[in-house]
């Protein structure tokens, strides 16, 4: 029905063809003009007298401020009451010495703000003209929460649910499974919430979480956006000033040891249509360490751009996955690396061959030096305005891999 | 409260507004130009006027499966460079394809505008796709589907809800298409969609960040003004008729939790009735205050999640309710109670209070969208292709605002009604001993 549009239309084409190949600009890339300033915004630290750092960063294009107050809570091992920390840091916003939970939510939603609660703190954003209203609720929320009985059976009953329906989920199996054997079922990292678990905890264990870790001296107000730091002065003291300190203790646990050989687990998933496949493996590396950058670069060519090895070698030459990544993730207790991707079931084999082909290769071969410069570029945007947001969120800071992190354990959803 | 209310009302036109320049080229390619110095970074982005529903019924998923493949190359960047390009500038780029449209975008340090427009006007004016780069893409998106459709519990939702909610209209099939036509499409497919819809007068261009308009524009000019101007392209003009009656299905699927899923039919982004049943999905399902959530997950502790979401669609769309029940609730008690909470709009008008609340959140939104110089270029190019008025993207609030208490109420008896709507049951699958 189109081919007489079709034969025009080429026709066109080839004319348009012949026409450009007269303009040599397009044979090449144009250059790039002189690099333009960064100007990074006004930002800055202080700590008041009950020991709350606050870090504050200007930024006034849209009428907007976002708060975290992130609570630096030791990990601890919580056994077969595991779960207890994340109920309490969900039951905080639900119910406070003056307000209900219908209240807060109220409030909230009024403003078009949001404001949620976790384990490791209080979150909250809004337009700047409503930032006092807002910070009201947070500070009370995050100082004064009753732990009302009835939201507490609510939410270990959502809990009930979420955990069947994570049952269906192959991303959630498999990060069960991975976190369990990287850092074993009694490390902090590797412990499992289970119906079980839920069953045991009471809403006094939440309390007792929360009234022992959330002290102002193991934590920080980060705020963003359209503020002063003036006024930041004022506002921090005037919610968070009353807030006592006190000590909170280090949980006890041993340090993950390495699998002494690789190790291969597999889940049988009745009814998947691909295999989430993890090459993972616990790593000792902390932010900062020497060779934090290094092995960052390292798990950047390995993973963690679109032009990586493993997206190149699982996506773009062998069609198994949309995508594959790996992360590698320090932490001041115990990081991790894990390479991933969902393949279809019948190329499970031959895909895990090729990360192995890939990790091998990474371990022993020299990167080649225009591979490692575009990493350095790609690396340099990902710190520089590019990947900037107007209203800027706070950095997370990556960590490092020992550069003789290799893989381990692989598990396998099939 | 009440002088609190006021406070809001009287503040909302304060968000900042964003300035441009538009125009056409003699070949018909649309020009948005947007300046902001604020980041030394530039958005450039092209949207293609074509998305699933131009799609035919027997190459579903063609649209999306096409914007793989302009990342192969062209004539003059070869296979797998595209992204080289971007990456050795540091900079990030992606597309994305919906019903409607197809959207192409880098983001770059400002002084390499030029990149951006080169690598653009390549993939408008004679990209190149190598056989090995369709096999290979055809298994990627083949995964892509497994991934997000066939691996993920209720990710077949959308696909389940749509083909019953359209018959005739193109908007019946799934943007990431069916897996036989995936594995149908021929070399001659992807020559007649590129010479059909990737064209510049089905084009928009749209630039924002730190740009000086006047070289901008010269750098457009070279870049795209030799780029022939083309026929208009295809545009399905299929008015679904009424759904005329409820439809009812169940779906066994892997999954442990029961959904409940209606969709009701509704007008065409843009529409005065739009707005007001966007409005009426905040008050059902936006914020824990908010009525479905409030009484389904809160009070009554029948759902795990409940929410109620209408598409934007260029032509008359849909608004999803999506229940997954508590374990051990029953479905139909959850449906009731969704019920329920609908019968509650169109039987009581909304009170005041509740009103200012779903004003004061439309103008949070708004204001947020506007975060990103990507998202500047994006909406930008949305308001001119689907409306003709890329100043909405300081306006659009104004139709919001002209939505009343009564209309909110209106819509709700005119679209969320059973005849007018689809309802699904996701039940797990029975154990096979």
């Amino acid at each position: 029905m189109k081919k007489i549009f079709f034969l025009k239309t080429m026709a066109l084409l080839l004319f348009a063809q012949w026409a450009v190949a007269q303009n040599d600009f397009r044979k090449a890339a144009p250059k790039p003009g002189p690099a333009p300033k960064i100007e990074l915004g006004k930002a800055e630290q202080f700590t008041l007298k009950n020991g709350l750092k606050v870090i504050v960063v200007e930024n006034h294009k849209l009428p907007r401020v976002s708060f975290q107050l992130f609570v630096d809570v030791p990990p601890s091992v919580e056994g077969d009451l595991t779960g207890t920390a994340e109920l309490a840091g969900q039951l905080l916003n639900k119910g406070t010495t003056t307000r209900t939970k219908a209240q807060i939510d109220e409030t909230v939603d009024f403003m078009g703000a949001s404001l949620s609660t976790s384990e490791t703190g209080v979150r909250g954003s809004c337009l700047s003209r409503y930032q006092d209203k807002l910070l009201e609720v947070m500070a009370d929320v995050l100082l004064n929460p009753t732990f009302p009985v009835e939201e507490f059976d609510k939410s270990k009953k959502q809990a009930v649910s979420a955990l069947a329906q994570a049952k269906d989920d192959p991303n959630a199996i498999a990060e069960n499974v991975a976190s369990a054997i990287n850092f074993g079922k009694n490390h902090p990292y590797g412990e499992v919430v289970t119906e079980k678990t839920l069953e045991k905890i009471t809403v006094e264990k939440c309390k007792e979480f929360y009234q022992t870790n959330f002290k102002p001296n193991i934590s920080y107000l980060i705020i963003t956006g359209d503020i002063s730091i003036v006024d930041a002065k004022k506002i921090a003291p005037k919610y968070f000033g009353e807030w006592k300190q006190g000590e909170v203790k280090k949980g006890k646990f041993d340090t993950p040891q390495k699998p002494a050989a690789t190790q291969i687990d597999f889940v049988d998933k009745a009814g998947a249509v691909q295999s989430v496949i993890n090459v993972t493996y616990p790593i000792e590396l902390k932010n900062g360490a020497e060779d934090a950058i290094k092995a960052s670069v390292m798990n950047t060519i390995l993973g963690s751009y679109f032009g990586s090895r493993l997206n190149q070698n699982l996506r773009e030459k062998h069609a198994y996955t949309y995508g594959s990544r790996s992360v590698l993730s320090p932490d001041p207790v115990i990081g991790f690396f894990n390479a991933n991707a969902s393949v279809r079931n019948e190329v499970t084999d031959s895909a895990i061959v090729q990360f192995l082909a890939e990790l091998n290769r990474i371990r022993s071969a020299e990167v080649p030096a225009d591979e490692l410069n575009m990493v350095k570029n790609v690396m340099t945007e990902a710190i520089s305005p590019a990947r900037w947001k107007t209203l800027p969120r706070w950095p997370v800071l990556h960590s490092t891999p020992p550069a003789s992190t290799c893989l381990l354990t692989i598990t396998l959803t099939t | 409260m009440s002088l609190f209310i006021l406070g809001a009302y009287c503040l909302f036109a304060q968000a900042n507004k964003i300035n441009f320049t538009e125009y056409d080229l003699p070949n018909g390619l649309h020009v948005i130009l947007h300046e902001d110095h604020s980041t030394p970074i530039v958005a450039v982005s092209v949207l293609y006027h074509v998305g699933s529903k131009n799609e035919k019924p027997d190459r579903t998923g063609f649209a999306h499966f096409f914007e793989h493949l302009l990342f192969e190359g062209s004539e003059n960047i070869a296979r797998g460079e595209f992204d080289d390009y971007i990456q050795e500038a540091g900079g990030t780029n992606n597309a994305n394809t919906s019903w409607d449209r197809t959207f192409y975008y880098e983001v770059l340090p400002s002084n390499q505008l030029g990149l951006g427009l080169w690598l653009e006007s390549e993939r408008m004016l004679h990209a190149k796709v190598e056989q090995v780069g369709i096999e290979t893409q055809r298994q990627v998106v083949k995964e892509e589907r497994r991934q997000r459709v066939d691996n993920q519990p209720y990710g077949s939702v959308l696909e389940e809800s749509m083909k019953r909610a359209f018959r005739n209209h193109p908007y019946k099939w799934p943007i990431i298409g069916y897996m036989d036509h995936l594995d149908a499409a021929q070399e001659q497919d992807y020559k007649q969609f590129y010479a059909d819809y990737y064209v510049p007068n089905n084009a928009t261009l749209s630039i924002a960040g730190d740009i000086n308009i006047e070289e901008a524009k010269s750098l457009v000019n070279k870049y795209f003004s030799g780029i022939p101007k083309r026929q208009e392209p295809y545009r399905p003009k299929i008015v679904e008729p009424e759904l005329g009656g409820e439809v009812r299905d169940t779906i066994f699927d892997n999954v442990q939790l029961p959904a409940v899923i209606q969709t009701y039919r509704i007008p065409a982004q843009g529409t005065p009735d739009y707005y007001a049943v966007t409005m009426l999905s905040q008050l059902l399902s936006q914020g824990e205050s908010s009525r479905l959530h409030k009484a389904l997950v809160d009070q009554q502790q029948k759902a795990l999640f409940v929410g109620n979401f209408p598409l934007s669609m260029e032509d008359p769309g849909v608004s999803i309710a999506f229940g997954i029940c508590n374990a051990g609730v029953d479905p139909k008690d959850m449906e009731a109670s969704m019920d329920a909470e609908v019968q509650r709009v169109q039987n009581e008008l909304i009170g005041e209070t509740e009103f200012q609340k779903l004003r004061n959140q439309v103008e949070n939104d708004f204001i947020t969208t506007n975060s990103t110089v990507q998202g500047i270029a994006e909406s930008l190019a949305n308001y001119h292709t689907y409306f003709g008025e890329a100043n909405l993207i300081n306006t659009e609030i104004e139709r919001y605002m002209k939505v009343t208490r009564e209309d909110i109420q209106r819509v709700a008896k005119k679209y969320l009604t059973k005849d007018n709507r689809v309802v699904l049951y996701y039940l797990p699958k029975p154990k096979t001993p």
